[in-house]
């Protein structure tokens, strides 16, 4: 039992190192920020597409990615990209800014919670409101014309 | 015993901090290998092999817990506007439009309008406001 434990170990070990090692040090990993937005750290970028009428807030991460405070929890190796859609002003409750819709896009291995993909993936999804509340919410979004993004939410508990 | 433990730290960690709120809408496509688990099922509850696209639209569950409703509430998006000024001790109501671009390969394009609890209920009971929203899923200006 111990002897299969310390292979169990070392084997864990390798795949790390050998990860690390594959992707050259492109290695990133996804927090909560202060905010509540997650921030990146290590290799990768974030940039913030649209402005008044909603926006959307963009990680990319190449080579190994770690996502721990992020919408789209995960580890992926090769290209991921998680895109979260923002209400421009938003009439709820909420102390930090919730993500009305979730875009990942992942180009090699990702390994979620529930599931395994090798391959090329892209998802877009929109996350159910809490319950006992209403809200009217509108999502524009074309990759074409990003610019053009719009994301209107209105809530009232 | 806690060797193992310490190797599957990470993913027992992102099960922790994971999204646990549910999705009404998904589109997806992709190409390769997927297999989808359950919750205490080793077994996958979906695999898939090649390309595959899907676009699901989720009916929620009636939720357990009544609604109370102190005050009306008027709600304004874009140029409609509606007020919620009875409380059928709401559950969980939704009414949704999307449109999508399905091509193959195509660049993704969504418009999505969604309405929970009363004001779904207030929206389903104007038909103007019911036909406002279908006309005004626009394409976007090239």
């Amino acid at each position: 039992m111990k002897k299969h434990e310390g292979f169990s170990l070392r084997l864990a070990f390798g795949a790390m190192v050998m990860m690390t090692l594959f992707v050259q040090g492109c290695v990133s990993v996804q927090l909560p920020g202060w905010d509540g937005r997650p921030e990146l750290f290590g290799f990768g970028s974030t940039t913030s597409i649209g402005g008044t009428n909603g926006q959307v807030y963009q990680i990319t991460a190449p080579g190994l990615s770690v996502r721990l405070g992020s919408a789209a929890p995960g580890i992926s190796l090769g290209w991921h990209q998680t895109s979260l859609f923002y209400p421009a002003t938003t009439s709820g409750n909420h102390s930090s800014p919730q993500p009305v819709a979730i875009q990942t896009k992942c180009l090699g291995i990702d390994l979620a919670l529930f599931y395994i993909m090798a391959g090329s993936e892209n998802t877009f999804a929109v996350p159910l409101p809490e319950r006992e509340s209403s809200i009217v919410q509108y999502i524009a979004y074309s990759e074409k014309y990003p610019n053009q993004t719009v994301v209107e939410r209105k809530e009232s508990k | 015993m806690r060797k193992p433990l310490l190797a599957m730290a990470p993913l027992l960690l992102l099960g922790l901090v994971g999204c646990e709120s549910h999705l009404v809408f998904i589109e997806e496509d992709h190409i390769g290998l997927k297999a989808q688990f359950q919750p205490n099922n080793p077994s996958p509850a979906e695999l898939s092999l090649g390309f595959r696209r899907g676009i699901v639209a989720v009916v929620p569950q009636q939720s357990a817990n009544a609604v109370t409703l102190t005050n009306p509430v008027s709600v304004t998006w874009t140029t409609n506007s509606i007020t919620i000024s009875q409380n059928p001790n709401e559950l969980m109501s939704l009414y949704t439009v999307f449109k999508a671009n399905v091509g193959f390969g195509d660049p993704t394009e969504v418009h999505h309008f969604m309405a929970t609890g009363m004001a779904a209920n207030a929206l389903l009971a104007n038909n103007t406001n019911l036909q406002n929203v279908t006309a005004n899923l626009n394409g976007f200006s090239k």
